[in-house]
């Protein structure tokens, strides 16, 4: 019982770093009409932005977050540029394929990058981030919890707000929509695209920032893991849909972290596996997903 | 004053290695406050002219000549500069954008003007105000009728003051009752002084017309 607390803040904590790296894959989803596997590879790249930048150059943390902020975003316009807007119009198959090669291509980029470095791909940080605690009862949550909480659900309003009181997303609603309609207004198609992609990647950024602030960690595969437990996420709160994707990654990292605690050790291995069980149950009930809009076909 | 000369147009797709000449040699001339009616058979390629004419498709051969300047030789930037800067489209389908309201689908376009707020809302509530939907101004267009939401359409066609509107089968999907509204408006607007050219299946409505325009296989005559 004296488990179920700290089972529920590692759970938040995990769902809502999930909830960030979902944000990014369901905009540009809802956008671009595209799945980007590559977009939880960003979050590793930003987490070994960090790690640069704080163990090797020791860089004030402010100037450490800007910067892998600022990598990502730049990352997430490039991949845009080169690998996916010369596609624009192809099977969906042929950009999905495109996707996992670039998660492929970032990954093995990082691998070389920390092997060559580090001699090690798996590298762990100092404590970076102390924020104290708050003891309640038996109950401890640090700093760095409400940190994690707070700012995921800032950035869920705020996307909310800037989607829908904005110039640029207003743009993006009506390029998700109707492309065609939204550039008869005046509408420029590729500059949102390239903005939802720099905005999916900042998200991503922010979310590796959170991570290894609690999980003090970085490795070479952590994005495509990250990558498919988001999707998962914004599948399950309908796909497109900003609150959903939220609601669906803290769903996911609570039910990920309760089977790891509470499972016998010899299931509790395949904890990793339950989200998607969950996923398919969802999908079977619901299959837009829990806030996903029912799409009326256009005539 | 001549806004639109087309002179020679063709359009030719492949299909199966096959050439299709869907627009055989189309030579025809609006003049600005022109109120022209494009009718034809299905498949006679009048959806395709007026892709041409709005700048959302090119020709295969010919010249287009828009307020006395050549097209030819612009970039797509250019054309979508002149297209929204000059043309208001209205469609079958009204196309609206179903997670904005009424007014925020109509100020749309204004944004790509760099119109302030204050201002885009005076102008898009006096634009729904002339197709008569004043009130409705914060509906959803879920919430509004089809003909209510095309005449949504044709606010937001108007509200940058376009000279030229281009409307393929506006009445096409409406209810006889909502086509009149539409009608109206559309007539009250060439009073105006919008230019507008305009494809329908409606006789009725062709009748109407001060003048048409029938295509078939390609090939376009103009009915006086
Ligand atoms: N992308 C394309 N590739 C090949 N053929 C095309 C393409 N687009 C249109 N066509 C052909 O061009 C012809 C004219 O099409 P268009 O849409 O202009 O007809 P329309 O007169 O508007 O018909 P409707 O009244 O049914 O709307 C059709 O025969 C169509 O098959
Ligand atoms: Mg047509």
């Amino acid at each position: 019982m004296e488990k179920l607390i700290p089972t529920l803040i590692d759970g938040l904590n995990l769902g809502s770093v999930y909830a960030l790296v979902a944000l990014g894959y369901t905009m540009v989803y809802g956008i671009a009409k595209m799945l980007n596997f590559a977009h939880g590879d960003v979050i590793m790249v930003g987490a070994y932005t960090l790690f640069v930048c704080i163990t090797t150059l020791h860089l004030p943390l402010w100037l450490t977050f800007i910067i892998a902020i600022l990598v990502c975003s730049v990352l997430g316009f490039i991949v845009e540029k080169l690998a996916y807007k010369p596609l624009r119009g192809s099977s969906p198959l042929a950009v999905l394929i495109t996707a996992i090669g670039v998660s492929y291509l970032l990954q093995n980029l990082a691998l070389l990058f920390a092997n060559t470095k580090y001699g090690m791909d798996k590298q762990f940080f100092s404590s970076f981030l102390n924020l104290g605690s708050l003891k309640i009862g038996n109950v401890t949550i640090s700093g760095v919890d409400f940190l994690i909480w707070i700012t995921t659900a800032v950035i869920m309003v705020g996307m909310m707000l800037f989607i829908k009181k904005t110039k640029t997303g207003r743009a993006m609603l009506a390029v998700s929509e109707d492309k065609g309609a939204a550039q008869l207004m005046g509408v420029n198609v590729n500059k949102t695209i390239s903005i939802t992609f720099i905005i999916g990647s900042a998200l991503a950024a922010i979310a590796s920032i959170l991570f290894a602030a609690k999980y003090q960690f970085v490795e070479s595969t952590m994005g495509s893991l990250f990558g498919i437990k988001a999707f998962a996420a914004a599948v399950f709160g309908g796909i497109g849909s900003i609150p959903g994707a939220v609601i669906g990654g803290v769903i996911i990292g609570i039910i990920e972290a309760f089977s790891t605690a509470f499972l016998p050790g010899s299931v509790n291995a395949a904890s990793d596996g339950f989200a998607f069980v969950i996923l398919i149950i969802m999908l079977v009930l619901k299959p837009t997903g829990l806030l996903g809009k029912q799409t009326t076909e256009k005539v | 004053m001549e806004l639109i000369n087309l002179n020679d147009i063709c359009k030719t797709y492949t299909k199966s290695k096959q050439p299709v000449n869907v627009l055989k040699k189309i030579s025809l001339a609006v003049n600005s406050g022109d109120f022209l009616g494009i009718v034809g058979a299905s498949g006679s390629g009048k959806t395709t002219l007026l892709n041409i004419i709005g700048f959302l498709d090119s020709q295969s051969s010919g010249d287009y000549i828009f307020l006395n300047k050549p097209t030819n030789k612009l970039t797509k930037k250019q054309l979508a500069k002149l297209r929204t800067e000059n043309i208001g489209f209205i469609f079958q389908n009204f196309n609206l954008i179903n997670s904005l309201t009424a007014l925020e689908n109509v100020t749309l376009p204004l944004y790509y003007k760099g119109i302030n707020k204050r201002k885009r809302e005076a102008m898009g509530i006096s634009a729904l105000k002339s197709v008569g939907l004043e009130e409705k101004c914060n509906f959803y267009p879920s919430e509004l009728s089809g003909g209510q939401c095309q005449r949504v359409a044709v606010a937001r066609a108007v509200v940058t003051k376009p000279k030229l509107i281009l409307a393929d089968e506006p009445t096409g999907n409406l209810d006889s009752f909502s086509g009149e509204t539409i009608k109206k408006l559309l007539f009250e607007l060439n009073r105006k002084g919008h230019t507008i050219i305009l494809i329908t299946h409606d006789k009725e409505f062709s009748s109407l017309l001060p003048k048409t325009a029938t295509l078939k296989d390609g090939v376009i005559k103009v009915n006086s």
